[in-house]
């Protein structure tokens, strides 16, 4: 008699959330049509969560806080005399679809029918998967993740900054100049052995044997490593002078504090956007000397007002968020950071159609033909140099990076503002 | 199968029979006029999901045949779905295999590798033979990821579109019947195996291998066909994915895949074919529903943050399956058969 | 002779972490015969617990393991009573799925407290991180703590089923649950006993990763390298679960030392379906006679 009881009150409480459920659903459909609505195809508790969570926390930020309540809206404007009307505010859409295409999908269906104009994601199954989707609705996407395979052909997909490959070709570049010895340096690859990793070798280690380079070792680090002793032993006989790394952020603290207790000193080239502040938690002093490129200044330097801008606005949203901790942490992590710009530029994209476009008109067509087509060497506040979409050419952004390194503990830069070269992946050149 | 009184099982034929009332005529044929007429009204978002589950119910169909009819456990089915998705990318790409030829094909080259590991399914029982399986999965993707030639490696590779007679079947719409059809015929190919001989051995081996090899069953044969037919409809499905995505990539077939093919299975109830179908379709409208309501939580409770509410969906997601599970260890399809003969002998308790 | 010692080394080390958590596998295959797929997630719910009450709460380190110990076993004990002892007698994918479940709900709820954005890092660490230097050996110092505290658990495991009572309730059970329950051992309790050593081996296991590399969520997946582990040593043999976890620690070692291109991740999966085709049980498993 009593487990009839128990399972009666379960059944209830089951049936009770599965009508709830639909309930909770149905007064977001019929909300106001007014603001401008752009979705975020996101992932908090998925595998990447660590990676494409905070871009997401960043641009729901930038959009619900800092656009809508600070500024009131984007402007926009009467498109034949250019008198501004007012303002417009924006709604981000949002899903978490835990790294899943199907996910993905029935989210940026579930966008459309809701008339989103642009789409942003960090995750390479909806970057990569819903490239044709975007294309046949028309919605462009705006990425954070340097996702080469997204990028080429350039067609309804956006980014920031250049792509791994093209990085690791900064990297040579780089090493060239410095290079003193006879011999052509001999490079090694450790990359991440899956899509985001080995983005690099897509162009990259071409462009280096061109250049005149000697790839020795190609290491793949699988997704959650324990160990990488026997890796780097092999990149240590094979002599390497530099590893040319694009691991997440965690396989490279990994790296490093393995590379430390072997006394092992090879220069680490890193280029998947993790920043001193990840490195610095989470391999402590084995972080020290470590190179990777980033696309901004260093982020503790708040004597730049762009950087003071970005660092205030992550201490007043953050706060008392579960995750963040603004008091012991006031500079934001890279990819916090990244969510934030292409926030930016995605706002500036929208001003820019709303000076030709009224906003109850815009679609993701016309938001592409008037915004993102005319945005030339847009500075991002002064976050980043040139950010500029070449339509059918190009859709990168930028095409500068800055290589920082870890010393002392802290982020400094070792060079300024670089131009990286554009490296067409194999399927790009083949044809 | 509960039947009104007055109906007779007089042959087996009769038995056997998938029709055997007047009504089970009426409501199959009002149910495939509403999938017919669905597209008319239905949003895009609702087509996408219509035909992921038509997609998933075939793979489903075939871990059911292999696990719920023949007792092996398959932990590594996703793994199949992709030997499926990537041999029909191929062939289309590479060799310009029409769809048409390419789907079949696809199906019988993830059979011939369910062959591969279903042999050990001789030797090794239960558990065993369960992670065995999940061996399967991690041995084919670490393939595929390596053989970029063939499939791309991990890049994302395009798929064309299928292509029926000049028409491109790629819009939401087209592609919900092709897959609505595809799966009414697996459907019924799989109910007809389960009714032969075939179906029967499948059974008998699942109840007790030794006793059934000692009624003359040969249980390497029969083992052998279960994990044919079984991964045959896992390529079927990843073949009909792949070109309803037009893209593919490894990472889209992972253990948690697999796990939840069978997940969807032990929902459904193992060993019917309602099960299947019932058991993806509750799993799969689950995870929808929960991808709409976490923004909500997150809306209610706005100081804590978007992740909270994401975290909050995989919670609800978890517990919504326990507490079903706790409640109804058997299955969508035993409760379906207890609510049949209920209504039907309304307003008397038995 | 130095890189192949220096590969097989690092190897076994981390075959040892594998080999512990291959033990909370067995534990609970050879007393509720199902297989628990939230074993990972059990794993990474210790190690937050533990960097929480150390570096949260500020308590001693040596306090603060033992309070996680305390807080595994207890939690092991309300999955037990909660989602699994309604299960007794269900059918073996009903009560495994429900483990997945279980695996599921828990990773919910350890993102929406500690967030799955940012990593945790012991620091200071727990285990001494410089390494001990043997002519040309080097060798990471957390991971021979990490060996040797994982060979003394199992050691101390063995012992307590040989010696003491509760120990023999639980081999009982694990025979033949009917006629234990009519020798007057309360199976329920023996069920509730397992859970709790089996999450507090978990916990073990987690903490001893999270202080080398961090606790994020996705350190569950972990637990799946555990499973081939716990296969190859035989799905009932705790000893066998711990041999198992070394093997394929070596194997992993060896082959991306010698081989590279990312095969560690598979080698285990090969090795173990090589193994099974010779030995069905593994090497160590109850190799049970069939009779219709």
């Amino acid at each position: 008699m009593r487990d009839f009881k128990l399972k009666n009150i379960t059944l209830a409480f089951v049936f009770s959330l599965l009508v709830i459920m639909p309930l909770l659903i149905g007064p977001t459909v019929k909300a106001e049509p007014d603001p401008i609505r752009i979705g975020h195809l996101g992932e908090w508790t998925g595998p990447a969560g660590r990676t494409c969570g905070p871009p997401g926390d960043a641009l729901i930020a930038y959009f619900h806080e800092y656009v809508n309540k600070e500024k009131g809206g984007i402007e926009y404007c009467d498109p034949k005399t250019g008198k501004v009307l007012g303002k417009v505010k924006v709604e981000v859409l949002y899903a978490d679809c835990r790294y899943e295409l199907p996910l993905f999908k029935s989210a940026f269906r579930n966008f459309v029918d809701k008339g989103v104009i642009a789409c942003h994601s960090t995750s390479s199954p909806a970057l990569e998967g819903l490239k044709k989707d975007f294309k046949r609705d028309k919605v462009p996407c705006f990425q954070t993740s340097s996702n080469t395979v997204a990028h080429w052909p350039p067609e309804w997909i956006y980014g920031h900054r250049p792509s791994f490959a093209d990085d690791m070709g900064l990297y040579v570049d780089w090493i060239l100049e410095n290079w003193k010895e006879e011999r052509p340096p001999r490079i090694a690859l450790m990359y991440y052995d899956g899509p985001l990793g080995k983005s690099m070798l897509w162009g990259g280690p071409q462009y280096a044997k061109s250049k005149g380079c000697e790839i020795v070792a190609d290491e793949p680090i699988p997704g959650m490593p324990v160990s990488t002793t026997s890796q780097l032993l092999r990149v240590k006989q094979a002599k390497a002078d530099y590893i040319a790394a694009t691991l997440l952020g965690s396989q490279m603290a990994l790296v490093l504090k393995d590379m430390k207790r072997m006394g092992l000193h090879i220069p680490i080239l890193e280029a998947t956007g993790t920043d001193a502040t990840e490195l610095r938690k989470l391999a402590g002093e084995a972080a020290e000397g470590a190179y990777f490129t980033f696309p901004s200044y260093d982020l503790g330097d708040e004597s730049r007002p762009a950087i003071k801008w970005v660092n205030e606005h992550y201490r007043k949203y953050m706060k008392g968020r579960a995750g963040y901790d603004v008091i012991n942490e006031p500079i934001p992590d890279g990819v916090w950071y990244v969510g934030w710009l292409i926030a930016n530029i995605m706002e500036e994209t929208i001003r820019l159609a709303l000076e030709k476009v009224p906003p109850e008109k815009l679609t993701g067509k016309k938001l592409r033909d008037f915004g993102i087509n005319r945005m030339k060497d847009y500075t991002c506040n002064g976050l980043q140099k040139g950010v500029t979409y070449l339509p059918g050419v190009d859709h990168r952004g930028s095409d500068y990076n800055i290589i920082h390194q870890v010393k002392n503990l802290k982020d400094s830069q070792v060079t300024d503002w670089r131009k990286a070269p554009r490296l067409l992946p194999p399927w790009m050149t083949k044809k | 199968m509960p039947l009104p009184s007055g109906i007779y099982n007089v042959t087996y034929k009769k038995d056997m029979a998938i029709f055997r009332t007047w009504d089970h005529w009426v409501w199959l044929t009002a149910f495939a006029m509403f999938l017919a007429i669905l597209p008319a009204f239905a949003s895009r978002s609702t087509l996408s999901i219509f035909t992921t589950i038509a997609c998933t119910i075939i793979a489903v169909h075939g871990l059911n045949l292999l696990t719920g009819f023949c007792g092996q456990i398959s932990m590594g089915h996703s793994a199949f779905v992709a030997v499926g998705a990537f041999t029909s990318a191929a062939l289309c790409n590479e060799l310009d295999f029409s769809f048409w030829v390419a789907l079949p094909l696809s199906g019988f080259a993830a059979g011939l590798i369910g062959l591969l590991f279903g042999a050990p399914s001789l030797r090794v029982k239960g558990f065993y033979l369960a992670i065995t399986t999940i061996g399967a999965q991690f041995i084919i993707i670490y393939v595929i990821m390596h053989l970029p030639s063939i499939t791309g490696g991990v890049r994302s590779i395009d798929v064309p579109p299928p292509n029926l007679f000049g028409y491109l079947i790629e819009t939401d719409h087209s592609y919900y019947y092709l897959a609505l059809f595809m799966a009414a015929i697996i459907t019924y190919f799989v109910k007809n195996i389960t009714r032969t001989g075939v179906g029967r051995a499948f059974v008998a081996i699942r109840d007790n291998d030794l006793a059934a090899e000692g009624m003359g069953i040969g249980l390497f044969y029969y083992k052998m066909m279960a994990f044919f037919f079984g991964c045959f409809l896992a390529g079927i499905s990843g073949s009909l994915y792949a070109h309803y995505l037009q893209t593919i990539n490894v990472e889209y077939f992972t253990l948690m895949d697999s796990i939840w093919y069978l997940g969807m299975l032990i929902v459904g109830g193992m060993g019917h074919m309602l099960g299947a179908i019932f058991g993806t379709i509750f799993i799969v409208v689950l995870r929808e529903l929960i991808l709409k309501v976490a923004p909500l939580v997150s809306k209610a409770l706005p100081g804590l943050g978007v992740e909270f509410g994401a975290a909050m969906g995989l919670f609800i997601l978890g517990l919504v399956i326990m507490l079903f599970l706790v409640y109804e260890p058997r299955g969508l399809a035993h409760r379906w058969e207890i609510i049949k003969t209920k209504l039907r002998l309304y307003p008397f308790p038995y | 002779m130095i890189i192949f010692l220096q590969h097989a080394i690092s190897g076994l080390m981390v075959g040892a972490i594998y080999g512990l958590v291959a033990v909370g596998f067995v534990l609970i295959v050879k007393s509720n015969e199902i297989f628990n797929l939230a074993q990972g997630e059990l794993l990474i719910f210790g190690a937050f617990v533990c960097w929480s009450l150390i570096f949260q709460f500020n308590l001693p380190p040596w306090l603060g393991v033992l309070a996680t110990l305390g807080v595994a076993a207890l939690f092991g004990m309300v999955v037990e009573r909660f989602p699994l002892r309604p299960m007794i007698g269900q059918p073996m994918f009903a009560i495994i799925m429900v483990t997945l479940t279980v695996g599921l709900c828990l990773r919910g709820a350890l993102t929406a407290i500690w967030g799955g954005m940012s990593w945790r890092v012991f620091k200071p660490p727990l285990l001494p991180p410089e390494p001990v230097v043997l002519g040309e050996l080097i060798l990471s110092r957390q991971y021979i703590y990490g060996f040797i505290i994982a060979i003394v658990v199992v050691v101390a495991l063995s012992l307590f089923f040989k010696l003491t009572r509760a120990g023999l309730a639980m081999r009982i059970v694990a025979e033949d649950q009917q006629v234990a329950q009519a020798m007057g051992i309360s199976v329920r309790g023996v069920f509730r006993n397992t859970w709790a050593m089996s999450a507090i081996l978990a916990a073990i296991g987690g903490i001893l990763l999270g202080s080398i590399n961090g606790i994020n969520i996705p350190l569950a997946n972990i637990g799946m390298k555990a499973i081939p582990a716990a296969l190859i040593g035989g799905l009932q043999s705790i000893p066998g679960a711990v041999i198992g976890g070394l093997l394929i620690g070596l194997l992993e070692g060896l082959s991306s030392g010698y081989i590279g291109h990312g095969i560690q991740d598979v080698v285990a999966y090969v090795v173990m379906i090589i193994v099974l085709i010779f030995w069905p049980h593994g090497f160590f498993g109850l190799v049970t006679i069939e009779r219709v």
